[in-house]
């Protein structure tokens, strides 16, 4: 628990009242095959066989015209990110492209994932 | 787009937030180009969201029909192009012998190596007769012809439109001041609603030697004997 409410309820001993990070408890740096395993191989059970999980750095690598991948990023890198699958979508018609990111600073990639979309 | 709600087996409830889950699907080579608002996707999108609690092992099974739907229609052509140094390689007529990584697709060939792809089509074109195998000199020289001339990106070039084409053809051809061929994409264009039709004049010769012209008469005649006057011209 973060322990924000500690000051109300008199408890100092937890989270931030600790003295730990705030950031600590939000994960904009963590992307979600990360925290949840168990998502990789919900999206390997019908994403099909030709699949690449794709990580940062192969975010702007010169990608095949054939297979699918799943780009999974952090939501603090989402803006940056999701300008590879935008370009992709014109460059390799293709292509299937699965994009999985928590519901967290959507203010930041929520307009760049509009644009892919159309 | 499906949001995927706290505390299915997938995504579970101490993430404390819902997980947005995208796909995005390979553009068709028919109307209405792409899954978005077509049926297949909607009843995906209406089908899926209550299953998320109630029944989570029939939404991949549901997803995978959605993939498996959209990988089986046939797909828009991709940047495969005479600029790119695989197809050249794979040419028969005249493959590129350059040392260059076969991965990098998107590395261009030159003016110069241009001219002599579409020359060697020019000179195989007069030898050969078959109507088959002058096909496949017809349109990657075209293809080649119109990209260089027009300044345009691999996945432009099919945008070509054959009525436009021949509607405009003639008009520009005996331009009294300025003969031109004019080359119709019919698309849709950037800031603008719906699909129009962009007309785009070309030199019928470039300095280097390309001839234009030729190849958009050659293009022409072909679907005219064929007696095709409209649709895509790729």
């Amino acid at each position: 628990m973060t322990g924000i409410d500690g000051v109300s309820r008199g408890d100092m001993n937890a989270g931030v009242m600790a003295g730990a990070d705030m950031l600590s408890f939000v994960p904009l740096n963590v992307s979600v095959l990360e925290r949840s395993p168990a998502l990789t191989k919900w999206l390997l059970g019908w994403v099909g066989n030709n699949v690449e999980f794709l990580e940062p750095s192969h975010w702007p690598r010169i990608h095949g015209s054939h297979g699918t991948y799943v780009w999974s990023p952090p939501p603090a890198a989402a803006p940056a990110a999701l300008e590879w699958p935008g370009e992709l979508v014109h460059k390799r018609p293709t292509l299937v492209h699965v994009i999985v990111i928590p519901r967290l600073l959507t203010a930041l990639w929520r307009n760049s994932w509009g644009k892919l979309r159309t | 787009m499906l949001t995927v709600p706290l505390g299915c087996p997938a995504w579970r409830a101490d993430n404390l937030e819902p997980l947005i889950l995208a796909i995005s699907l390979p553009l068709s080579k028919s109307f209405p180009w792409r899954f978005r608002n077509t049926p297949a996707t909607h009843d995906v999108e209406c089908r899926v969201p209550p299953m998320w609690t109630t029944s989570f092992d029939d939404i991949g099974p549901a997803l995978r029909k959605l993939l498996l739907q959209a990988r089986n229609v046939p797909k828009c052509e991709g940047a495969w192009c005479p600029s790119c140094y695989t197809v050249a390689l794979k040419d028969d007529v005249f493959p590129i012998k350059r040392p260059v990584s076969l991965e990098d697709e998107d590395a261009v060939i030159n003016a110069k190596d241009y001219d002599r792809f579409v020359v060697a089509r020019a000179r195989f074109w007069r030898k050969e007769t078959a109507r088959n195998r002058r096909k496949q000199v017809l349109f990657p020289a075209l293809f080649a012809v119109a990209a260089y001339a027009g300044g345009l990106r691999g996945e432009e070039v099919p945008l070509m439109d054959l009525f436009s084409t021949f509607k405009h053809f003639s008009e520009g051809v005996n331009h009294p001041k300025h003969p031109h061929v004019v080359m119709a994409l019919c698309g849709r264009f950037k800031n603008k609603i719906g699909e129009l039709e962009h007309l785009q004049p070309l030199a019928t010769k470039t300095r280097l030697g390309l001839g234009v012209l030729i190849w958009f008469q050659q293009m022409l005649s072909w679907h005219k004997r064929k007696n095709v006057t409209r649709g895509p011209v790729f």
